[in-house]
């Protein structure tokens, strides 16, 4: 069932267009992640959602009715803020049932309530303190039940786990998925970590510029984006991107950049190529080995072998990144955390291409794969 | 604290630092003289407030009364000619408090909701309001004396303690709105937000949420009017009549008034009686004072 629809939203502040024709849906139970970077409009969308900014034009329809125009106390949502936003004068146990004592719920009904929510978040025992007492982790706690209380539609989240540190924010995010799971509640989440997106989303909108790039499912975002900017947003470090012109030589369609020819994936649908087309050839930097560690490994039929001189190391303890310089642009390789490389010293890599992904440069859209067109062209491939 | 940070005073202990004793001499020195510059007309005030006349004739200013009594206190209180009515100061201090509460609790309230529309509630324009309200604080009294004595007249209030209050009001709501609006500034926009989604309207986000944590500025605000409506003298004597005048007014009258002998004592303890209310509220909320006017630079 479709609990929220977004309907040609637009939003214009002044001359700025800020939000263009925005439309998506989403089901009860999806965990929708709007994703992207500052000033890509994505946190005033979730205003718009919310009812804290009015469209220029369009619908917000949540749960089958037409909120467009209605305050945000009428809209059955609930919202958990970047700065938490709990009302300094009040206890936690008031900050928690003040909705339900502004819609007039009598004292018993709110108390019992508080508790029940109280009780799922762990934090019964600080219901008589004031937020100023609470350390960052607990103030997210009650910010958290501040909106779960309410039992809405569709809970709101803008960017909750920003002002958390490193490791809380892992901790909190587990913690939210959790809650997700157990209440099967309807959530749109804002944030700017592309980890946060992949980690806790069913759905995943990445946002620039005022415009929805994609919109799928995490593993689709990730394997398949749809351009450039989606491919080198979502995945860090970013996914490399090797400038080149397209040519067909004898064994097919190959990828000249400069120095090397590289085959183009098979899995690429080639018939919409051109020779001396200006492309794009995108490899996540986990898809690049050492040859040495991967030369008994089979289960990379199509590889591109090359060598370099490596420029940094960067050892994360499970991950040793290698940066290194590939034609005037530069590489990421994501090596394992045994790899021996240095700096300085020159070896032979070797990219798996089995998930390589061909972009135009013109247009910046990725080029499709055999199996998402039509069924006339793979009767033709094969 | 660590091991370094002692060395220098267990090096200071063995030897005495005479330029650090000798400024700080200097620094109490200048500080203890400029306490008696204020400290001696005040006390010159209360000791002459309690010698009886033949004293102050015979005494010196600054001497101490010989002969305690509190008789000029009660004269200027309650026995003391003021024009033709010999009732004392008591009836003015009273027209000075019913000026003075509805004027501070009007203006206040007012400063409050502007400042709360001004920063959580922004409409187009709102800049142009608030310079207005800004400008408001800046014009001279005396310019609005006469249009203002018009207005009253035509609002049928003039020479009244309504009058009075209303021109309070509309002088101190320039003030108290810059300091509402400046103090919401720094309150998070997200907590109105909050609010909102929480189901809290216009009022209920005022009256629940911006209120309770307003205290500090809220004194501040209450401090400014009362001193300054209490101590007016100019809009009291311009605008009030007759047995409506405010305490300001009453005491010029009664120390101007010029038949037989110049009661100094009577005078002081007059003046005293009239400066107590804003020296009380002072020292009641003087220290919540200091705290509001800080308060801006630290997040609550």
């Amino acid at each position: 069932m479709t609990t929220l629809a977004v309907q040609d939203i637009k939003k214009n502040f002044g001359p700025t267009e800020v939000l263009k024709d925005i439309d998506m849906e989403i089901g009860t139970g999806d965990f929708l992640v709007l994703v992207g970077p500052s000033g890509c409009g994505k946190s005033t969308l979730l205003n718009i959602i919310a009812g804290l900014e009015n469209q220029t034009s369009g619908k917000v329809v949540i749960a089958g009715r037409d909120v467009s125009n209605l305050q945000p106390k009428e809209r059955d949502i609930a919202m958990v803020f970047q700065s938490y936003a709990l009302y300094p004068s009040m206890t936690v146990e008031r900050n928690i049932g003040f909705s339900l004592e502004m819609a007039g719920v009598d004292k018993a009904k709110r108390m019992e309530r508080i508790g029940e929510v109280a009780e799922l978040l762990k934090i019964t025992d600080l219901l008589k303190r004031r937020p100023s007492q609470l350390s960052g982790g607990q103030r997210q706690r009650v910010a958290m039940g501040r909106a779960l209380v309410r039992e809405p539609q569709i809970f709101l989240f803008d960017e909750p786990l920003s002002n958390l540190d490193a490791k809380l924010r892992v901790d909190m995010r587990v913690e939210i998925k959790k809650l997700h799971q157990r209440l099967g509640a309807t959530i749109v989440y804002v944030t700017h970590d592309q980890i946060e997106a992949m980690t806790m989303a069913t759905k995943i909108a990445v946002m620039k510029g005022g415009i929805i790039q994609q919109f799928g499912a995490p593993k689709d975002i990730y394997d398949r984006p749809s351009n450039t900017f989606v491919a080198t947003f979502m995945g860090s470090p970013a996914m490399n991107l090797l400038i080149g012109t397209m040519k067909k030589d004898a064994a097919g369609w190959v990828i000249d950049h400069g120095t090397e020819t590289v085959a183009v994936p098979r899995h690429v649908d080639v018939s919409g190529l051109r020779e001396g087309q200006d492309v794009m050839l995108g490899i996540r930097p986990e898809a690049v080995h050492l040859a040495s560690e991967v030369a008994h490994d089979d289960r990379i039929d199509q590889g591109w072998e090359f060598n370099r001189t490596v420029d940094v190391t960067e050892p994360t303890g499970p991950a040793t990144l290698a940066l290194f310089e590939v034609d005037g642009t530069e590489f990421h390789a994501s090596l394992s955390g045994d790899a021996q490389v240095e700096a300085g010293q020159s070896y032979r890599f070797k990219a798996d291409l089995s998930k390589a992904l061909l972009f135009d440069t013109l247009s910046e859209q990725r080029i499709a794969h055999v199996d998402e067109v039509g069924a006339t062209h793979e009767t033709q491939a094969a | 604290m660590s091991v370094a940070a002692l060395e220098p005073s267990s090096v200071a202990d063995d030897k005495v630092d005479w330029g650090a004793r000798f400024s700080r001499i200097a620094v109490y020195g200048v500080l203890i003289f400029a306490a008696l510059v204020f400290l001696v007309p005040l006390m010159s005030m209360v000791f002459t407030s309690l010698k009886d006349m033949d004293e102050i004739r015979a005494g010196n200013l600054l001497a101490p009364p010989a002969d305690l009594t509190f008789a000029p206190w009660l004269k200027a209180w309650s026995e003391a000619c003021i024009s033709v009515q010999c009732d004392g100061l008591a009836p003015y201090f009273i027209n000075s408090l019913l000026i003075v509460v509805p004027a501070v609790l009007i203006s206040v309230g007012i400063g409050a909701l502007n400042g709360y529309v001004l920063t959580m509630w922004r409409f187009p324009g709102a800049d142009w309001v608030f310079g207005a309200l800004l400008f408001g604080c800046f014009i001279p009294f005396q310019i609005v004396l006469i249009p203002m004595a018009r207005m009253l007249g035509i609002m049928g209030i003039a020479g009244s303690i309504p009058g009075v209050v209303f021109v309070h009001v509309v002088y101190g709501i320039g003030f108290t709105t810059l300091f509402f609006r400046n103090y919401y500034a720094s309150v998070p926009k997200e907590l109105v937000k909050a609010a909102s989604v929480d189901g809290a309207g216009f009022w209920g986000t005022w009256w629940h949420i911006l209120m309770p944590i307003s205290w500090p500025i809220v004194t501040v605000a209450v401090i400014w009017q009362f001193t300054g409506v209490w101590n007016d003298f100019l809009f009291g004597v311009s605008f009030s009549a007759g047995s409506g005048q405010p305490v300001t007014v009453a005491l010029n009258n009664l120390v101007n008034t010029s038949t037989g002998v110049k009661e100094y004592n009577v005078d002081m303890a007059g003046a005293m009686i009239s400066a107590f209310p804003t020296l009380f509220v002072y020292i009641v909320a003087g220290r919540f004072f200091l705290r509001g006017l800080m308060s801006g630079a630290v997040k609550g």
